[in-house]
C-alpha cells in the first residue's frame, strides 16, 4: 500500500507518475511520455556485482565540502554515490563504487576526497563490460 | 612464492598480460599482479578490440580468443536531435580469418590473455593491490608494496600497467598533474536482446557484428556515443569530457538515455532489458599529454601511459595497450640482459614505440582530440552536415532543385560556420587523418 | 539414548532455550544438522514445537535457567558419542560452546558459516577470510546466524524425547537480576523491532531525533553504511553486508533507498514500513506500507507527537554499544 503524503507541488512536479517499470518490462513506445530512465537507479546498480570490503576505500571530508559551491561530484558520479546534506556537507557511499576516478578529477577542493582502490579482491566486478 | 622476480607487472589487463607473456617467453621470472578477483573484472571499454597486433604473439589467436562478434560493419554517425548522417562501411574480409575488429567481454578476453601469460610461465597473483613503489638507495624503483601482509615484491624492472588512475606512475613522479579536461568518462549499458533478435534488427548473420560511433548525441557536452553488438547483448553508451560533464551538471545515465532515445537508435533497442551498467575513465589527451614513460627501474604501459586513441573516427585502446606492454617487456628483457635497468638502460622502450604504431599513430593524431571535441565539430558542423544531407535529398517540387552550392551557403549561414574556420579545420583533418 | 549400536556419523545441534524462546539462528543450525537437535534450558517442549518441519529428531532437556558451566558438565556424557556438536552462535551458544569443548576435551571451531562431520568453514579476520578446516577427530562448532538460511524440505514432525540430567553447581555466575533489554542499546541482531535511518534524513540532527523516536516506540535504532561512514551513528548500528545482519518482526526504514548492500541485512520482517520521497525506490517497493514523504519531516512530526527530545548520538556510544555481529 502506498500513501502519498507529499504536499501538492511544493516545487517542480515530479516526472509523470507512470507506475515504476519492473526490470524486464518492455520500454514505452517512442513518443510516449516517459521518465528519462525507466528503471530506478537502485535497480540499475543492482545489475552490477560489488564485493563490499569492510573498510571504505574512498572517504569524503564533509567539512571541506561545506565551502564548495559547485558540488560537481554529485551530478558527475556515474554511480550516484554523493548525496548533499541539508547542512551543506556531502555524504558518500563507497559500497557501489565503480572506482572510475571521476570524483577526484572533478573535485576542486583540496583534501575533500581521499581516493584509493579497494582492498585487493574487493570492489566492483564487471562481467559484461 | 618467491618474493623477488626479474619483472613485476602491475595490472593484468591487456597491457600487463602482453608484457608478462613476452617477458615470460623471454625466460624472465615474472609476477603478474591483479587487484581484482580475476583479470578483466576492473576493465570496461567502448568496445572493439583490434587484435592484429596479436598475430605473431599468439598465432591464429582468432580460433581461441573469447570473441562475441566480428565487426563486419562499422558506422560513423553525425547527428542532431532529429537527424543523422551515417557512413557505414561493410567488408566481407572483416568477417573471416584473419579478421579485423571484434567485440568481447573484457572479463573473458582479459582473463584469456592473462592465461596465455600464465601458460608461458608468469605467476598470476589476483586479489592483490599494489599500493606503492619500493625504492633503492639511489631512488631507483626496486619493486612494489602490496596490500597483503608481508606483501613486498622485489623486481629488477616494474612494468606499471595499472590503468588510467595509475598510482604508481603518479608516485614515480611521471604524471605532473591530473587535468580533468584531458579525461573522459565512459558510461555504458549492456542490454539483453538475444542472438537472433540482434541478427534481425541489425542485419547480421551469426557472428557478424556492428559498431556505431556517434557525434552530436551528448547534449552539447564534448564527446560521443557508441553502440556495438555482442552475441546476445547490445552495448550502448557515451564518452564525455569529465570537466565539461561536471560543468553541465547532467547525470551520465541521462546522457545514455538520450542516445537510446535518439530517433536513429531507438528502434534498434525497443524492449531490451538492462543486463549490466558500468563506468570507467579514459585518458584522452593523446600525445600532447602523455606522461614520461620511463624511470630508473620502471616502465609505464597501457592506459597508465595514456595510450588511448580517441580520434573521432578511430577509437582504439586495447591494441595500444598490447603493443605498449609488449614493447615494455622487450625493453625490460634487454635492460636486464645488459644489467642496466636505469632509465637510460630502459630507453629501448620509447624507441620501440616510436618505431611502431603505438607512438606513430598517437603522434599523427595528436590534434584529433582537440578538433573532434571542439564546439565547431560537435555542434555546428554536425548541424551543417545533417541539414545539408537532408536538404540534398528533400524533393521540393514544384520548386526545382536548389543546387549543392546554394544549399551549402544556406546551411553555412544558418549554422554560423565561417569558411575560414572550415578551411583551417579541413587542413588539420587532412594532416591528421590523411 | 547414548551408545546404542554404532554412533551415527551425523551432526547434532545443541540449542539453549530460555522460557520457550529460541535464539537467533536456531532453525539454520538444526537444518545444518539435518534435523537432529538437543534442546536444553527452560520451556524446551514449547521450543520443540517452534521447530516443527525443521527438526526430525528432538531431545529435550529441561534444566531450568541458563547456567553454562553446569549445563556443559551435565550434557558432556550425553554428547560424548556425537562426533560433531554444533550450536548457533547466539549469545548463549557462544557461552556454552567453549565450555562444552572443554568438558569434552575437543577443539572448538567458531564461528563457522558451514559445518559437516568432516570439517567446517571458519570465519577469520573479522569476516575477511574463510578458512576450510578438516576435523581430525570429534569437535564442537558454532554456526553464524544468517550463514545459510533454512532450505530444508518439510521434515516429518518428530516426537520430542525428554532427557533428564543432573545439574550440580559448577561455579557459574549467579544471576542477580534480569533486566529487560533497553531498546536504545539492545543488540541489534536480536532486536525484534527496528527503526533505521539513511541518507534521506539529510542531517545528523534528524538522525538523532530518529533515535529518540525509535526509543520512545520501544524499537532499536539502525542505519545504513553511508550515514555510519559520515559519523552520524556508530558502526554498531549499521545494518547490511558489512554491518549487522538483523531478523526483526518490524522494520521501519526512513530515508533509505534500499540498495542491495543494505537490504541483504534486514532479513525477512513480517512488516516493513518505508518513508521516502521517491516512490519507486526498492525500499518502497518491498514495504508493506510505503509513505511518500520527507523522512526528516516525518521524524519531526513523530517526535512532537511522542514528546521526545533529541538524544545524543555519536561515535562515543560505540564503546558501550552491545556486541554486534
Amino acid at each position: 500500500m502506498t500513501i502519498d503524503l507529499e504536499p501538492p507541488s511544493a516545487g517542480p512536479p515530479a516526472a509523470p507518475a507512470a507506475a515504476p517499470l519492473a526490470p524486464g518490462a518492455p520500454l514505452p513506445e517512442p513518443g510516449a511520455p516517459s521518465a528519462p530512465t525507466s528503471i530506478s537507479f537502485e535497480d540499475r546498480m543492482a545489475t552490477v556485482e560489488f564485493r563490499v570490503a569492510a573498510e571504505a576505500h574512498i572517504t569524503v571530508d564533509s567539512d571541506v565540502c561545506r565551502s564548495c559551491t559547485t558540488k560537481a561530484c554529485v551530478s558527475a558520479c556515474p554511480a550516484n554515490l554523493f548525496v548533499p546534506t541539508s547542512d551543506g556537507g556531502v555524504l558518500f557511499n563507497y559500497e557501489q563504487c565503480f572506482e572510475c576516478g571521476t570524483c577526484y578529477l572533478v573535485c576542486n577542493h583540496e583534501g575533500a576526497i581521499s581516493w584509493s582502490y579497494p582492498l585487493g579482491g574487493f570492489g566492483v566486478v564487471m562481467r559484461h563490460a | 612464492m618467491p618474493e623477488s622476480f626479474d619483472v613485476v607487472v602491475v595490472g593484468a589487463g591487456p597491457a600487463g598480460s602482453a608484457a608478462a607473456l613476452v617477458a615470460a617467453r623471454g625466460g624472465l621470472s615474472v609476477c603478474l599482479l591483479e587487484r581484482g578477483p580475476f583479470p578483466g573484472s576492473k576493465n570496461m571499454y567502448g568496445g572493439v578490440v583490434y587484435a592484429r597486433i596479436l598475430d605473431d604473439l599468439i598465432p591464429r589467436w582468432w580460433e581461441e580468443a573469447p570473441i562475441q562478434r566480428w565487426v563486419t560493419k562499422r558506422s560513423t554517425m553525425v547527428a542532431t536531435a532529429t537527424q543523422s548522417v551515417s557512413i557505414e562501411v561493410q567488408a566481407d574480409a572483416w568477417g573471416r580469418a584473419p579478421y579485423n575488429g571484434a567485440t568481447a567481454y573484457r572479463s573473458e578476453f582479459d582473463a584469456w590473455l592473462a592465461q596465455k601469460a600464465v601458460d608461458a610461465g608468469a605467476v598470476l597473483v589476483t586479489d592483490t593491490t599494489a599500493v606503492g613503489l619500493l625504492r633503492g638507495p639511489g631512488g631507483q624503483v626496486t619493486g612494489v608494496r602490496t596490500d597483503r601482509p608481508d606483501g613486498d615484491l622485489a623486481a629488477q624492472v616494474v612494468i606499471a600497467c595499472d590503468g588510467v588512475n595509475s598510482f604508481l606512475a603518479k608516485e614515480a613522479g611521471l604524471y605532473s598533474a591530473f587535468d580533468p579536461g584531458e579525461f573522459t568518462l565512459g558510461a555504458k549499458e549492456v542490454l539483453h536482446l538475444g542472438h537472433e533478435e540482434i541478427d534481425r534488427r541489425f542485419g547480421l548473420v551469426d557472428r557478424q557484428g556492428l559498431d556505431i560511433e556517434m557525434v552530436g548525441v551528448t547534449r552539447g557536452i564534448p564527446g560521443g556515443g557508441f553502440l556495438y553488438t555482442n552475441l546476445d547483448t547490445v552495448a550502448v553508451g557515451v564518452v564525455v569530457n569529465v570537466e565539461a560533464l561536471a560543468a553541465a551538471k547532467v547525470r551520465p545515465e541521462e546522457l545514455i538515455a538520450g542516445v537510446k532515445a535518439h530517433p536513429t537508435i531507438a528502434p534498434y533497442l525497443r524492449g531490451a532489458d538492462l543486463k549490466e551498467y558500468s563506468a570507467h575513465v579514459i585518458p584522452e589527451g593523446g600525445y600532447n599529454v602523455m606522461p614520461e614513460l620511463v624511470t630508473d627501474g620502471m616502465l609505464v604501459a597501457g592506459d597508465a601511459g595514456a595510450f588511448c586513441l580517441a580520434a573521432g573516427i578511430f577509437l582504439e585502446g586495447v591494441n595500444f595497450a598490447i603493443g605498449s606492454g609488449r614493447a615494455a617487456a622487450e625493453a625490460a628483457a634487454e635492460a636486464i640482459g645488459r644489467r642496466d635497468t636505469t632509465a637510460a638502460g630502459l630507453a629501448g622502450y620509447r624507441r620501440r614505440m616510436e618505431q611502431t604504431f603505438v607512438l606513430a599513430d598517437h603522434k599523427k593524431m595528436r590534434h584529433a582530440p582537440e578538433l573532434l571535441l571542439s564546439e565547431r565539430m560537435q555542434q555546428r558542423y554536425a548541424g551543417l552536415m545533417c541539414d545539408l544531407a537532408e536538404g540534398l535529398f528533400t524533393v521540393t517540387n514544384p520548386a526545382p532543385k536548389p543546387g549543392m552550392l546554394r544549399l551549402f551557403r544556406t546551411m553555412q549561414r544558418r549554422h554560423k560556420v565561417k569558411l575560414a574556420d572550415l578551411a583551417r579545420d579541413g587542413l588539420t583533418a587532412w594532416r591528421t587523418f590523411g | 539414548m547414548t551408545a546404542q549400536g554404532a554412533a551415527p556419523r551425523a551432526l547434532l545441534a545443541v540449542v539453549v532455550v530460555r522460557d520457550g524462546v529460541l535464539p537467533l539462528g536456531s532453525a539454520e543450525t538444526v537444518d545444518e544438522a539435518s534435523g537432529r537437535v538437543l534442546l536444553v534450558g527452560s520451556g524446551t517442549r514449547a521450543a520443540a514445537d517452534l521447530l516443527k518441519g525443521v527438526a526430525a529428531e528432538v531431545r529435550c532437556v529441561e534444566a531450568g535457567p541458563f547456567a553454562p558451566a553446569a549445563f556443559a558438565a551435565a550434557l558432556a556424557p550425553v554428547l560424548a558419542d556425537e562426533p560433531v556438536v554444533v550450536l548457533p552462535a547466539s549469545a548463549d551458544g557462544r557461552d556454552l560452546a567453549p565450555r562444552l569443548a572443554l568438558e569434552l576435551a575437543r577443539p572448538l571451531a567458531a564461528p563457522c558459516v558451514a559445518v559437516t562431520v568432516d570439517g567446517a568453514t571458519v570465519v577469520r579476520g573479522g569476516g575477511l577470510v574463510l578458512e576450510a578446516l578438516a576435523f581430525e577427530g570429534p569437535a564442537v562448532a558454532t554456526l553464524q546466524p544468517g550463514s545459510r538460511g533454512t532450505e530444508a524440505p518439510e521434515r516429518p514432525a518428530a516426537e520430542a524425547v525428554e532427557l533428564a540430567v543432573v545439574l550440580d553447581e559448577r561455579g557459574d555466575a549467579r544471576s542477580l537480576e534480569l533486566r529487560q533489554a533497553d531498546a536504545a542499546t539492545v543488540d541489534l541482531a536480536e532486536a525484534r523491532r527496528i527503526v533505521a535511518g539513511g541518507a534521506g534524513l539529510g542531517s545528523p540532527e534528524a538522525m538523532a531525533r530518529l533515535q529518540a523516536v525509535a526509543t520512545a516506540l520501544g524499537c532499536a535504532t539502525g542505519a545504513t553504511r553511508v550515514v555510519a561512514d559520515a559519523g552520524w551513528v556508530p558502526f554498531s548500528r549499521q545494518i547490511g553486508t558489512t554491518g549487522v545482519v538483523v531478523e526483526p518482526d518490524l522494520y521501519v526504514a526512513v530515508g533509505i533507498s534500499g540498495a542491495v548492500q543494505h537490504v541483504s541485512g534486514i532479513g525477512q520482517p513480517k512488516d516493513v514500513v518505508a518513508v521516502n520521497t521517491d516512490p519507486s525506490c526498492p525500499m518502497m517497493a518491498l514495504a508493506d506500507l510505503a509513505l511518500v514523504a520527507d523522512g526528516s519531516a516525518m521524524v519531526d512530526v513523530l517526535a512532537r507527537r511522542l514528546q521526545v527530545a533529541e538524544e545524543g548520538l555519536g561515535r562515543g556510544e560505540d564503546e558501550e554499544g552491545s556486541g554486534g555481529a
